[in-house]
């Protein structure tokens, strides 16, 4: 189907536009106490900073559209199984194939052929480079948590290429 | 029909708030207040319901009664410097000219207000008018359902930050066309607010000439100004 398509190909221009448009803008000044690696890697924070806030933004509009019709969730257990099969099936096409609790406010969600992966590698190859991939998502789910009424802390870990979980921490008031 | 509407965020502060255009808006602003008590209770209530009854529409929290009666006029004339209208007022109750029940039975006003809550915990509260249209739960869905659906266009829009003051004038028409497609000629008070200033006098002495005749009362609430809270209410 073409709007898959159309999905990813977005995504990925908007991951390299984000990094380009920060190469570009930032003047590297070669300095004391100021070195190189440290440099890049809190360029890559920021990008990735400014991923997570942009799905989080999309995330919470999108929510909002999922949940008109829906009957009022029960519990938290409630959203999450919403997140994992409406809003993960209408995003990403398919469902979250597992999803564990420690029923303490921790869930973890596992993916193991994550669409924004799939196009990328199958194995270990271009390990360092998922973590731009999955910024977004991590902002979407959190986005979409906290317009239901949860704050949370969502983070992501690949071990091999298609698969990868996505960690949410909610967060009591 | 609808004579307010609201729209409160999750953290109960309004995102939006419209009235019709009449001298005690805050009235509508106070009703509204008093619904988030019965919206909160609803809900809690309704957490350990089964699904099908876990629904959006909260249907009516709380219908109230008050009476529009003529004072306004009275109020209007003197406040445009009609000394002889002015000294009237403060005499037609000595002489028990103003306390007619028959006025107040005329024009009983009703208001019912309606709540909704969406998933993310926005409430949408309607005051609707229904004095002389009794309006099916049906047609009160619907509305909130527009409003819904306008509502999300808002959320979805980039230029709209969530937890911002709803600015859109898509949203802002959407809701005119329910308060006015709702807006019905009813008896003298809500025409009223269509007259132009000549005809308001002419009204208004009319009013005066009957009023004398004791055929029309001032009643005691016109002396206490436009936004007099003494109207009788009713909580069920």
């Amino acid at each position: 189907m073409a709007d898959e398509a159309l999905f990813l190909l977005l995504h990925n221009e908007m991951v390299s536009g984000v990094y380009k448009s920060a190469e570009q803008g930032e003047v590297y000044v070669p300095g004391f106490l100021f070195h190189k690696e440290h440099h890049d890697l809190q360029e890559n924070g920021r990008c990735i900073t400014k991923l997570e806030n942009m799905g989080f933004r999309v995330g919470q509009g999108l929510i909002e559209r999922f949940t008109k019709d829906t009957a009022r969730f029960k519990d938290e257990l409630d959203i999450m199984k919403f997140i994992c099969k409406d809003f993960w099936t209408t995003v990403f096409k398919k469902q979250i194939d597992n999803l564990r609790t420690n029923h303490q406010g921790i869930y973890v969600l596992q993916d193991n052929k994550f669409r924004l992966l799939t196009q990328m590698s199958a194995g270990k190859q271009y390990l360092e480079h998922a973590s731009k991939y999955l910024a977004f998502t991590c902002g979407l789910i959190r986005g979409g948590l906290s317009n239901l009424g949860i704050k949370s802390i969502v983070t992501a870990e690949v071990s091999s290429m298609p698969a990868c979980k996505f960690q949410v921490m909610i967060q009591k008031l | 029909m609808a004579v307010c509407v609201a729209v409160i965020a999750k953290e109960n502060y309004p995102l939006y708030i419209r009235s019709v255009p009449t001298e005690n808006e805050l009235k509508f602003h106070y009703m509204v207040h008093t619904s988030l008590d019965v919206v909160d209770e609803k809900i809690s209530a309704m957490g350990k319901a089964l699904v099908d009854q876990r629904e959006l529409y909260l249907g009516l929290l709380y219908p109230t009664e008050d009476y529009k009666v003529y004072p306004h006029t009275w109020q209007w004339l003197r406040v445009w410097g009609f000394p002889a209208v002015a000294g009237l007022c403060t005499v037609m109750p000595c002489l028990g000219l103003s306390q007619s029940p028959r006025i107040k039975s005329v024009f009983p006003n009703q208001l019912c207000s309606y709540g909704y809550v969406t998933n993310s915990k926005v409430k949408f509260v309607m005051v609707v008018d229904s004095s002389n249209t009794a309006l099916r739960d049906n047609e009160i869905r619907s509305m909130f359902r527009k409003l819904h659906n306008s509502y999300t266009d808002v959320m979805c829009n980039p230029f709209y930050n969530p937890g911002d003051r709803i600015q859109s004038r898509a949203f802002d028409g959407m809701v005119t066309s329910m308060m006015i497609q709702a807006r019905q000629p009813r008896g003298s008070c809500v025409s009223w607010l269509s007259l132009g200033i000549a005809e308001k006098v002419w009204v208004g002495a009319l009013a005066t000439h009957m009023g004398c005749l004791g055929l029309k009362s001032t009643g005691k609430e016109g002396l206490k100004g436009p936004l007099s809270s003494q109207w009788p209410r009713r909580r069920d």
